[in-house]
């Protein structure tokens, strides 16, 4: 086989494998905000809320993801009280526990970037919504959320990049992602150098999307960033 | 009259950790009056009027903003506003001009303005850019409604900010050393509009260390000394012979500028 | 739970030992892999720096490139494709028979060239730190090219590379996890095999917890005292 025919067909078999990439992607990306968006205001409420987020960062940030997926698919298993239970159906399949270990890492570097986006808020800015009597509802609404975004989003679209990247890693766990079939293809025709060029091309136009619409969204959430033309 | 009254304390106490800034405190400004605080650096004049708002919660003493007296308890360490609506309605009913403008940097000019109004005090939008926009033109600011404060000079931002105080139709404006941000050139563009306000009959107060500024508009002036007052009266008495030495020297120190 | 300490520990049936030799492993092909990065770093620092556009260009398709794609598709290319390679060199020189990268060398290489990107920005950012004054003042006494860059340039740019290679290093040090693959036995591999032989993953994944929260807090703590020491004389007292 030709190198050209064999990289298209390398190409189409590996775009078979988009469709998984991008639901891991999507949704722990999204499950991920969510949570740490609750792990920042956890962290914010009381004593034990913060103690409790401090650990739960500190250990997530401090390990490998990989463990973290085995922990979760291999190691939960390990338990009868988890075998019986309702959640059984779900924890005993590859995907559902990728997902689980992707959203929880993500939720752990995304609280640390929401956290940095609320501090960034100028405390003036807040003074200035009190003393016009907005209730505490309504200054985080109009005032803290809204600022504490455009300070997080490059931030975070930074962590979005790292985690399409780290949906790879859920080819270990037997996930037929695009690494996933990229690697089974490399292990039978040893063809890495190849392989390795078109798997990587689908991950780097990927990225480049992302960036584009984060930057995109930036640049619409930002006006006043601008430069103003005399 | 009670009604008379925009904004009353009496026996205003507040402490910084160890260190007392107020150490009781009586001031009544009635409507229409425009009243000057002045004093040194650490006097407790801007502690003062961040007092009436509740942005800082006296230990001791009371706040009463139109005859209604603000509900403290006593909890913990110190004191908390009892009921946050009272609170929130009470600040929504006067209008707080800051030294440093602290206007909301992701929102136009004209945004700005009509936040309060719209989201706190619940008005309708049209009515409140209708007036919104009267409003800037009153304060020179009509042409900038669409940009942004960063992209606004000091004296512009400031004029914003006082817009802004004002669209709430407030009961009595209260000024925090309105002009000590700003580059000297821009000084005088943020008095003409204050000097409009006072001519209009609104009731201020007014923290300031533009001495000459305030011997000109105000009904009476406060002189502050290490968290107490020192003299008070008006204007043509506190500046020009004050009774005691430390505000002649204090104001002799200023005005000769 | 006293099972767990005979698991773990280090007697007849406990896997302490083995546990330790893996942490040890680990420790060893991070620090080869992010020497490695150094130079990889180095190199596209200095390119990235370049007057001319080709060595910039280069750089700047080099970082985008291995910045974008999966760390774990770069060790596949090297596990896979490594030996192809180096067979294909060793022939052009006409050296006969197989030559294979075992785990180690791929992980280093692979790994290496993954942090090295992002070294080359750290490098670069921290080079163009320094205030052009002190290399003005180092010409103006009269000193010579590597003389300079053995006594300004270098310490300056550790020091205002010392936090972003912290971050690499603790990158690294994660990313070791992945190099399991090849069948080098870090920690990552000893949990599986530990997990496996006693069908008790739950303990063994634990235990790499532990021993990469170890890894990762110890070296944050030696970064930061790295940082202060760098950065003596530096502040007002």
């Amino acid at each position: 086989m030709n190198e050209l025919d064999f990289m298209s067909d390398t190409m189409r078999q590996l775009l078979g494998g988009l469709p998984i990439t991008l639901q891991l992607a999507v949704i722990s990306i999204s499950c991920g905000i969510v949570l740490a968006v609750l792990l920042a205001a956890l962290r914010r409420s009381c004593r034990l809320g913060e103690w409790f987020v401090r650990g739960y960062v500190f250990v997530l940030r401090g390990s490998p993801l990989l463990l973290q997926i085995f922990f979760v698919y291999y190691g939960l298993g390990q338990f009868a009280v988890v075998r019986e239970s309702v959640l059984w159906p779900f924890l005993r399949q590859p995907w559902w526990c990728a997902i689980l270990a992707l959203t929880f890492n993500t939720g752990a570097y995304g609280s640390e970037i929401v956290r940095g986006g609320l501090n960034a808020v100028p405390p003036g800015a807040i003074e200035a919504a009190r003393v016009a009597g907005m209730s505490r509802l309504t200054l985080y609404r109009r005032i803290v959320l809204p600022i504490a975004l455009r300070y997080a989003l490059p931030a975070y679209g930074n962590e979005m990049v790292i985690m399409v990247k780290s949906t790879s890693l859920a080819s270990i766990v037997t996930l037929m992602e695009v690494t996933g079939i990229a690697a089974a293809i490399i292990a039978e025709t040893y063809r890495a150098l190849e392989v390795f060029l078109c798997a990587g091309a689908i991950y780097l136009v990927l990225n480049f999307l992302l960036t584009r619409a984060i930057a995109g969204l930036e640049r619409w959430l930002n006006p006043h960033l601008r430069r103003v033309h005399a | 009259m009670d009604e008379d009254i925009a904004v009353s304390v009496r026996g205003l106490h507040k402490r910084f950790g160890r260190l007392e800034v107020l150490k009781g405190i009586d001031l009544t400004a009635r409507t229409g009056e425009v009243i000057a605080i002045i004093g040194a650096s650490g006097s407790g004049k801007s502690t003062l009027l961040r007092c009436i708002p509740l942005l800082e919660v006296p230990e001791e003493g009371e706040v009463a903003i139109a005859g209604e007296v603000v509900a403290l308890r006593r909890r913990g360490g110190g004191r908390h506003p009892a009921d946050v609506h009272q609170v929130n309605r009470l600040r929504a009913s006067l209008g707080f001009v800051f030294q440093n403008f602290n206007l909301w940097h992701h929102m136009t000019v004209l945004q700005n303005v009509i936040e309060a109004p719209v989201h706190v005090q619940k008005r309708p939008r049209p009515e409140v850019v209708a007036e919104a926009e009267a409003i800037l033109e009153k304060v020179g600011m009509a042409d900038k409604r669409d940009a942004y404060p960063a992209h606004l000079s000091g004296g512009q931002q400031q004029r914003a900010a006082i817009a802004r105080a004002l669209a709430m139709r407030p009961r009595a404006l209260l000024f925090d050393e309105p002009t000590s941000a700003l580059d000297p050139e821009l000084v005088g563009e943020v008095l003409l509009v204050i000097r409009d306000l006072v001519r209009e009959g609104r009731t201020m107060l007014i923290v300031t260390h533009e001495m000459a500024f305030a011997a000109e508009v105000s009904t009476r002036a406060v002189f502050l000394h290490d968290g107490r007052i020192e003299e008070e009266g008006p204007p043509t008495r506190i500046f020009r012979d004050p009774a005691t030495e430390r505000c002649r020297q204090f104001v002799q120190r200023h005005l000769s500028r | 739970m006293s099972s767990t300490f005979v698991l773990l520990g280090f007697g007849q049936q406990g896997w302490g030992y083995q546990l330790l030799l893996a942490a040890l492993m680990t420790l060893a092909v991070s620090a080869s892999a992010f020497a490695t990065g150094i130079c990889f770093g180095t190199l596209g620092a200095w390119a990235k720096l370049a007057h001319s556009a080709l060595p910039r260009r280069l750089a700047d398709g080099y970082t985008t490139i291995v910045r974008g794609v999966p760390d774990l598709l770069v060790i596949y290319l090297f596990y896979f494709g490594g030996s192809t390679g180096l067979s294909g060199i060793a022939h052009l020189f006409g050296l006969q028979g197989f030559y294979g990268l075992n785990g180690f060398m791929v992980g280093t290489l692979a790994v290496g060239l993954v942090s090295g990107a992002y070294e080359t920005e750290v490098l670069r950012g921290a080079f163009s730190a320094i205030p052009p004054g002190e290399i003005e003042a180092a010409r103006a006494v009269g000193m010579g090219g590597m003389l300079m860059l053995r006594r300004i340039i270098a310490p300056r740019v550790l020091h205002f590379a010392l936090p972003g290679m912290g971050n690499v290093w603790q990158q690294v040090l994660k990313e070791s996890a992945l190099i399991s693959v090849t069948g080098l036995v870090e920690i990552m591999r000893q949990t599986q095999i530990g997990a496996g032989s006693t069908r008790q993953p739950f303990q063994f994944y634990i235990a790499g917890f532990v021993l990469y929260l170890i890894l990762t807090t110890v070296s944050g703590v030696l970064f930061r005292a790295a940082e202060r020491h760098s950065a003596r004389g530096l502040h007002r007292t």
